[in-house]
């Protein structure tokens, strides 16, 4: 069971996430699909949470099924306090999942929970008198219903699938549709399927399944299988022999009626039901079944996005958002093995250079042929890597929307978060460290920002507190942004506190203008630990939101408009592990410059160098820039005299400095490989990296270089 | 070793030279052992790092064992090895002038470095082995990149453990 636990965790961990945003969703405008998916997700849970044993978790889970079925079947009404009931409910879940080893701490809590959930399903109770317990076996009912109703398969066969049934219809064989429904919480579901497929082989034709054949090899189907079959069974040897196969629960076979044209499909309502059919053709076995039903599974497979049948019964919609759902095309993969693989092509790039560098010496032309071929597929293969490690935005996201519902309760400040832009993908680290700062900034908002009703009314504002959470790409850049229209900051506030707090001086603070008196927030110091807790200071904090977007790459900004709200951008790289380069030379050494600080490269003369106190300068249209030896600055070498110096002016946020080099080499891509823990914190070098040649190459922290 | 007084078990030891030194670190720590490469010096580090290194596309830093025990700087020649070693789950590697066995010996002969030990710190000594006429020195490995400073810290804070 244990290797099934991280599984089950991300498994749940979905579906938990997936019940807030319905619940979220449902509070604001009530929809059937969204019931139905949350009833989906708490029977997914609880058949999850059996088979692992976690009977608390299912226990819980499947009141809050029974209730979800009831809501459902239209035998209660949404209410607030069933919606807060049922957010109870998933916190109370994902306590116990995230305490898998200590659930009976919480039993308690459970069955309070439990018996709060019954009343309430027992309130709401209208005309049957069921008690919520036995939901499940009306549900089990309706699959037993299912087993008889017939799929609109006209929609979903194609060309070829509809030549192979009218064959076999001019054959004088017979089309059924069988349906199989597996035991709850079944594993090794393909196997069944293909025990299913087996026995249905031998006495027919598998035209086509519903999941696709694929899916059931994959296991992407939930529990019930629909197979439209030809061929002259006898019927009721085939369902016995079906109801046979282990943990099969319900079976149903139905022969399709065809009328006309094949194209003008109908199905007959009162073909013979599955249970009373006995029809005997026991010698029609089909040798190419094998065959043609990979062909056909595959076809379908393929098709099926496309199909849009215009008649659709409830089943088939049901049948067939199982396998939507089923055909998300993901698997999980743990990250540590995706990070290996995005190392090892760094590997491949860096020694594909070399090879290819030894290849052009050897002059052979085939050598030099496929070294070319191997050279485009391994630039294929990286982008290919490198889009691997692109998440989007969404997951960090989806967390906002609970969260802001929650502290718009604790506050008693309505507020709407508007989403936009979640789809932008970023690097995996990068999103993985943009959550807590994010955190912060909406918090911050929802405090701070954001004003209470009556203040919103009285200055003529939509009681209802809006922030915006945004995230688009800019260049070779995210943005993110998170925006309030609330009262803004305060610049006067804000020096007043940076003066307490001894960040300026009384002089400094009648200097100080409007943009610079909100960057005091950013202040190391501005804010004390004591304060970062649950309640949030405008400005809480916001050192550590600097240092940590820094710490990515990223930069952080913020404007405000008094009165007005205020809004701040985060500034992201779009990726951490290649980044381009400039390199140079400087003292027998190459370092690499990260191209975003680069700003030009130029020659100069030495008559081209003033000094300004004793420090070197150059004047770039009419701009003055310090000038700087780069060895010198780096303690590798002493500046030399020459006639001509290649310099680099390099830029970080307002920064300006040009870089004396050696010799500029020109622009390459690069891996970034960390150093070494030990020497990790060397001011001015961000990282190192490896050359074609084997070299190590130091990559340079321009920031670093120019404190 | 010296953490374990009780028992008496054998060590398997990678014996090297510094200067007319014979220093040892235990097997157990050494991943493998490379010729001399082209190290890329790394600025504005301790004076005994001698740089970065790229095994099989890991960085590596490179420690000049010969500084960091402050003897006289030898020339590089083709008896002058890398011994790369595992320090705290990460790899670094100690130039050393070069590699002269793999030696088993009892934990007995081992014994806690003596005060001085031909001008060495002792403080990055584990002990000394006799094996006859000969003197080995054993390594402590996890004080290889610490700083002086940090050092002088940890022993103002470990004060009765010092003898470990």
């Amino acid at each position: 069971m244990e290797e099934y636990r991280d599984l089950f965790l991300a498994e749940a961990n979905e579906y938990l996430q997936n019940l807030n945003r319905c619940l979220l969703e449902m509070e604001k405008e009530p929809q059937g699909e969204q019931l139905t998916e949350m009833f989906r997700a708490a029977h997914s849970l609880k058949g999850m949470a059996g088979t692992m044993g976690y009977d608390l978790i299912s226990g819980l889970t499947h009141e809050m099924e029974s209730l979800l079925d009831q809501l459902r079947s239209g035998e209660a009404t949404i209410e607030k306090e069933f919606i807060d009931l049922l957010f109870d409910a998933v916190d109370l879940v994902q306590l116990l999942v995230d305490n898998l080893e200590n659930q009976d701490k919480f039993s308690a809590e459970v069955k309070a929970l439990e018996k709060k959930l019954q009343a309430w399903g027992l309130r709401k109770e209208l005309h049957k008198n069921l008690p919520p317990l036995e939901a499940e076996d009306e549900q089990e009912a309706e699959k037993d219903a299912a087993g008889q109703k017939q799929i609109a398969w006209e929609g979903l066969v194609n060309e070829f699938e509809k030549e192979m049934l009218k064959d076999a219809v001019s054959r004088g064989e017979k089309i059924y549709q069988i349906y199989i429904c597996l035991r709850r919480g079944s594993l090794l579901k393909s196997v069944r399927a293909f025990l299913v497929l087996k026995n249905i082989e031998k006495q027919g034709e598998v035209i086509k399944t519903l999941p696709s054949i694929h899916e059931l090899e994959e296991e992407k189907f939930d529990r019930e299988i629909f197979l439209l079959i030809t061929g002259k069974p006898d019927v009721a040897a085939l369902k016995e022999s079906l109801e046979k196969i282990a943990e099969v629960e319900n079976v149903g076979i139905i022969e399709i009626v065809e009328q006309g044209e094949p194209k003008a499909w109908e199905i007959t309502r009162d073909g013979i039901p599955g249970r009373k059919t006995s029809v005997m053709h026991p010698e029609a076995v089909n040798e190419q079944t094998a065959l043609s039903l990979q062909d056909g599974g595959i076809a379908l497979a393929l098709k099926e996005s496309d199909d849009s049948p215009e008649d659709i019964s409830q089943v088939i919609k049901k049948a067939r958002s199982l396998s939507s759902r089923s055909t998300e095309k993901t698997i999980r993969v743990e990250t540590a093995k995706l990070d290996n693989l995005v190392n090892l092509v760094g590997e491949l790039i860096i020694n594909r250079t070399r090879v290819i560098e030894l290849g052009k010496k050897t002059g052979d032309e085939l050598l030099e042929g496929s070294l070319e071929q191997l050279e485009r597929i391994t630039a294929e293969l990286q982008s290919v890597v490198m889009a691997l490690r692109m998440v989007p935005i969404k997951q960090v996201f989806d967390r906002f929307p609970r969260m802001v519902r929650d502290l718009s309760v604790e506050k008693q400040k309505e507020i709407e978060l508007i989403i936009s832009g979640e789809e932008t993908e970023l690097d995996r680290t990068i999103v993985n460290q943009i959550g807590d700062p994010l955190v912060h900034l909406l918090r911050n908002a929802v405090d701070h920002g954001l004003e209470d009703r009556e203040e919103r009314i009285s200055n003529g504002k939509d009681p209802v507190g809006k922030i915006y959470l945004e995230a688009r790409h800019e260049g070779s850049h995210v943005v993110v942004s998170v925006e309030d229209d609330g009262r803004g900051i305060d610049p006067e506030a804000i020096k007043a506190k940076a003066l307490e707090k001894n960040i300026i001086t009384a002089e400094e603070m009648d200097k100080i203008g409007f943009e610079e008196s909100l960057r005091l927030i950013f202040k190391n110091g501005f804010s004390t630990s004591r304060e970062v807790t649950d309640i949030s200071g405008r400005g809480v904090g916001m050192d550590v939101v600097k240092t940590s977007i820094e710490a990515i790459n990223g930069t952080v900004e913020v404007k405000s408009k008094p009165g007005r709200g205020c809004r701040f951008m985060l500034r992201l790289p779009l990726t951490l592990a290649i980044i381009r380069t400039l390199m140079v030379e400087s003292a027998k050494e190459v370092y690499a410059i990260p191209i975003e600080a680069v700003r030009e490269n130029l020659y100069i003369e030495p008559r081209d160098i003033k000094t300004i106190q004793g420090d070197k300068v150059i004047t770039l249209r009419e701009e003055v820039l310090p000038l700087c030896c780069l060895k010198e600055i780096l303690g590798m070498g002493r500046f030399e005299e020459q006639d001509i110096y290649p310099v680099v002016v390099v830029q970080t946020g307002d920064k300006k400095a040009g870089f004396i080099v050696d010799k500029l080499l020109g622009q390459q891509e690069v891996v970034i490989k960390s150093l070494s823990k030990f020497v990790n914190d060397i001011k001015g070098i961000a990282g190192a990296t490896v050359l074609g040649d084997g070299r190590v190459t130091l990559i340079l922290d321009v920031a670093g270089l120019l404190e | 070793m010296a953490d374990n007084k009780d028992t008496v078990f054998e060590v398997q030891l990678v014996a090297f030279k510094l200067e007319n030194e014979e220093f040892a670190v235990n097997i157990q720590k050494v991943r493998e052992v490379l010729r001399m490469t082209q190290v890329t010096p790394l600025p504005q580090s301790a004076h005994f790092i001698e740089g970065i290194i790229n095994l099989r596309g890991e960085i590596i830093p490179v420690v000049d064992l010969r500084r960091r025990f402050e003897l006289s700087s030898g020339e590089r020649n083709d008896q002058t090895r890398i011994i790369i070693v595992e320090i705290q789950d990460s790899n670094v590697g100690l130039i050393v002038d070069s590699v002269t066995e793999v030696m088993r010996l009892s934990s007995e002969v081992i014994q806690p470095p003596p005060a001085k030990v031909a001008g060495t710190r002792t403080d990055l000594i584990k002990g000394v082995g006799k094996i006859s006429d000969r003197l080995l020195i054993v390594l402590e490995l996890d004080r290889i990149l610490t700083t002086q400073e940090k050092i002088a810290l940890e022993e103002v804070t470990l004060g009765e453990n010092a003898g470990v």
